[in-house]
């Protein structure tokens, strides 16, 4: 068996003395290695800069709608039972607080609201303070209900709130100057005051992302159904409100659903009658073809790692048929056949390895001067993807290895060294 | 007994282009003997030289090689054979022309199991009068100097038995003279068994024995 260092030292020492096919192969490795990055950044970057607009309308939301207080509204899943009340609540928020961000109860009501002699009809929203986590970034100036925010004991204090941004419109020429105002509204026929925290604008943004929840008030008046997120929103109150709705908002669109088992495990423990609105599933055609796209960039993948392979193949044998009476020299010298086939994989294994770092680098220039401003999307390459490319590649350039190892492996050192066999 | 032969039958082709290279070889050589083998061009005598060597197997017939079964020898167990108890110098020399004379000597010592010196390639190299080309390339050196690296690479194994083929073949008379005169001294210095092949009459006098192929039979 040969010595591992003499090994090392034979085929680096054959790199060496062979640079253009050394060369050769490490730039094809190189050029292999840089399209697969690109195509696999592409793809990747694709999927999850779609995936992020879609949450961002909401696809990683599951809302639970009571029929009860809203009528039999025919969107998702109808069950049978009651419905959620305060007590259920608690349950949601213990039992998905590890795997989501956040579970938001709301009761929707019309409302009027005056502000210098301006009064409109609007719906009014109260919630937890969790339905921050369902604002995109950018969406909120000022703040959003937070924990210490409270409904007022004393009907005379002021109502912390917070206001769209279409409704601080019909007040003000700048939105923004909603903020720290006071306004007068009637809910319920009951008159009070609120100060506005923050303002939550892009309410189109906001319309689409709440699609599901916009849906729900179709079963009520006619102002709330025509609902353009004329809101207020005040803090919750659990000895008064009941959900009309609760928002549950998974992390990612991929763990929608994960969290939906565990939400419809839920509901059948609490024999709850609601209906289940699964926002992804409005998407789910275009995920689809997200997933599609992603499976084509594995199959031009693993075509790329072909065509490396029979390149590198070809070089490979080129170049063992030049060496042929080398190995014929080595063998009658004692060298094993194992002996002799080892150095050409650890060659190829060599150049692959010498290839990734340029490949990778490459493959990532490719990806920010070429096709991030043409696609628009902003590359991802995760590091198991890249791992895993980089092992493809080495099982690329030891198969590639095989057929000169096969050749070498029936070299009849006889017949080569007596080339002028005279018998 | 250095090497018994039996009835070794070698052919090469199919069926209707067959040529019979060797015919029922029977052949028994001590040990640090020189034996010359002579023979026209195609009476068999290289492949009679590749068999010895362990470098093809006879299709019939037996042989042992100091005491052991040939014939039986895996391949592994041949190459082993070939790196521990054989040495080979060819006519074309068979030296790897992109390494130095150094390289080219300790070229078969990255197949031996167990330690050798690591002097003993720039040892014999000495020993053959090369010292100081010790850092040349084949392509460098005259054709004398490559067989005497060929003959360098062959003994750095210390083998039991030098296998020769047409050694003097590509070498003018005086290169060639001191080749045999070298051979002869690292024979009698290392008491190995030394097979040459050659068709020059004048080269296989040196011999202790003269062995005549003719149609791969012995000629009597």
């Amino acid at each position: 068996m040969i010595k591992v260092r003499v090994l090392l030292r034979n085929s680096i020492q054959r790199l060496v003395r062979h640079p253009v096919r050394s060369v050769l192969v490490a730039f094809t490795f190189t050029l292999g290695l840089a399209s697969v990055v690109s195509i696999v950044g592409t793809v990747e970057g694709g999927r999850k800069a779609i995936g992020h607009d879609l949450e961002a309308l909401g696809t990683d939301l599951i809302a639970l709608v009571n029929p009860l207080r809203l009528g039999s509204v025919a969107i998702g899943k109808p069950t049978s039972g009651k419905p959620i009340g305060n007590d259920h609540l608690e349950k949601f928020e213990e039992r998905l607080s590890g795997i989501t961000d956040s579970v938001s109860p709301l009761r929707v009501d019309l409302g009027l609201t005056t502000f210098a002699g301006i009064s409109w009809r609007h719906t009014m929203v109260s919630t937890t303070p969790g339905f921050r986590s369902v604002l995109r970034p950018g969406m909120l100036v000022g703040r959003f209900l937070e924990d210490q925010d409270q409904w007022p004991a004393d009907d005379t204090e002021e109502v912390p709130a917070a206001i769209d941004e279409a409704l601080a419109a019909k007040f003000f020429a700048d939105p923004e100057d909603a903020l720290g105002v006071k306004f007068r509204s009637i809910r319920e026929g009951k008159a009070f005051d609120s100060r506005i925290v923050g303002v939550v604008s892009d309410p189109l943004l906001l319309r689409k992302h709440l699609s599901s929840f916009d849906a729900t008030s179709r079963a009520r008046s006619i102002p709330a159904r025509r609902l353009e997120f004329l809101n207020l929103y005040f803090p919750w109150r659990s000895s008064e409100d009941l959900p009309s709705v609760v928002l549950i908002d998974a992390p990612s669109i991929d763990a929608v659903d994960s969290v939906l088992e565990e939400v419809k495990e839920i509901v059948d423990q609490e024999q709850l009658g609601v209906y289940i609105h699964v926002q992804k599933w409005w998407t789910a055609v275009v995920l689809e073809i997200l997933d599609r796209f992603r499976g084509l960039g594995h199959f031009v993948w693993i075509l790329n790692l072909v065509v490396v392979l029979i390149l590198t193949g070809t070089i490979s044998l080129l170049a063992i048929d030049e060496s042929i009476e080398e190995v014929a020299i080595r063998r009658a010298e004692g060298a094993t056949i194992m002996a002799v086939m080892m150095p050409i994989f650890v060659e190829g294994s060599l150049l692959a390895m010498l290839a990734m770092p340029p490949g990778i680098y490459l493959g990532s220039l490719i990806l920010d001067f070429s096709i991030q401003p043409v696609l628009g999307w902003p590359a991802h390459l995760p590091v198991e993807t890249v791992a895993g490319t980089c092992f493809a590649l080495l099982l690329t350039s030891i198969l590639a290895c095989i057929l000169p190892a096969i050749r070498v492996a029936n070299l009849e050192p006889a017949s080569v060294l007596g080339r002028r066999r005279d018998l | 007994m250095m090497v018994r032969m039996e009835k070794i039958r070698r052919t090469f082709g199919e069926a209707t282009a067959e040529v019979v290279a060797l015919d029922g070889v029977d052949l028994s050589i001590e040990c640090g003997e020189f034996v010359a083998i002579v023979g026209a061009s195609g009476s068999g005598k290289s492949t009679l030289l590749q068999i010895l060597g362990c470098l093809d197997r006879a299709d019939e017939g037996s042989y042992f090689l100091d005491g052991s079964d040939v014939q039986s020898l895996t391949g592994r167990e041949m190459a082993r054979v070939r790196n521990e108890t054989i040495g080979f110098v060819f006519q074309s020399f068979h030296l790897l022309g992109d390494r130095d004379a150094l390289e080219n000597v300790a070229l078969p010592l990255e197949y031996r199991r167990g330690s050798i010196s690591k002097t003993r390639p720039r040892e014999v190299l000495e020993r053959v009068g090369l010292l100081e080309r010790i850092k040349h390339r084949p392509s460098q050196m005259s054709g004398g100097e490559r067989q005497r690296v060929a003959i360098a690479r062959a003994l750095v194994k210390e083998p039991r038995l030098l296998l020769c083929d047409e050694p003097t073949g590509n070498l003018d008379s005086d290169s060639g003279a001191q080749l045999l005169e070298l051979l002869s001294e690292l024979r009698t210095e290392l008491n190995t068994t030394l097979i040459l092949v050659t068709h020059d009459q004048d080269v296989a006098r040196r011999a202790d024995r003269v062995l005549t192929l003719k149609d791969g039979r012995w000629d009597s």
